[in-house]
């Protein structure tokens, strides 16, 4: 699952460096689990490393299918929604803060 | 009772604008019947089309292909009108959570809708669209 959110979140970005900062906080990622801290550090490392809304559209897609299709339990869009009102704004760019909002 | 709207105007705007983030508006396109409708601040996709679509009927994935989310992103001008500077179609809680898939015709086609509609409104559309965005992600093979 890991590996194919990093699939999808670098399909347009495939710098060394951003895969290796995406890799580092996926990995430590239990299956149907995210906690909230892992949750804004992956949308930080989306925000570092991609350059427009449509990339940044992407990963963020990426991570959201990933996350409501591995979440056990039927409320998982509550549990997207739970984890996206987590974030730490603050230190977001407007891009993610937009593309994020799309997401549900 | 929601009603459908013909042109992005300023009521509108006033009424539904700022959804989620500063200068955006959400609409749902009914790709049978043209008609375009404006989702309230405070209600989700999936409940606002099951309250105006399917009402105490079980919401089916056939039909809900049918209803298709828009994005409009507004900014303000210094002459107050605004301006549309992106149009982001076919995503939204329908697709990640509930798995509503569209046939890509159908995605082009509302967001081809979506553009006239703002055009006929009270904002100004942007030539060049900062976004102007079909999602496919989601999308069914025609």
């Amino acid at each position: 699952m890991t590996e194919r959110l990093i699939d999808g979140i670098v399909k347009y970005n495939r710098s060394l460096e951003f895969n290796q900062h995406l890799g580092v906080v996926l990995d430590r990622i239990e299956r149907y689990d995210m906690r909230s801290d892992e949750f804004n550090r992956v949308l930080g490392v989306i925000d570092t490393h991609t350059s427009n809304e449509d990339v940044a559209l992407d990963c963020v897609l990426a991570l959201a299918d990933w996350y409501t299709g591995n979440v056990v339990d039927q409320r998982r869009y509550i549990s997207w929604q739970v984890l996206k009102n987590s974030l730490d704004k603050g230190f977001l760019s407007a891009k993610i803060r937009r593309v994020i909002s799309l997401s549900g | 009772m929601t009603q459908y709207f013909t042109s992005l105007s300023r009521r509108l705007i006033n009424k539904f604008g700022n959804r989620k983030v500063p200068g955006r508006v959400s609409v749902v396109v009914d790709v049978d019947t043209k008609k375009i409708y404006p989702v309230p601040r405070t209600i989700e996709h999936i409940d606002f089309v099951r309250q105006i679509f399917f009402g105490s009927e079980e919401v089916c994935g056939e039909r809900l292909s049918r209803y298709i989310p828009s994005h409009v992103d507004i900014e303000p001008t210094d002459n107050n009108s605004g301006d549309a500077i992106g149009i982001i179609t076919g995503v939204s809680g329908l697709e990640i959570s509930y798995g509503a898939r569209h046939l890509v015709k159908d995605l082009y086609s509302a967001h081809g809708m979506v553009k006239e509609f703002v055009e006929r409104g009270d904002v100004h559309l942007r030539d060049s669209l900062l976004e102007d965005i079909v999602v496919e992600r989601y999308a069914l093979q025609d």
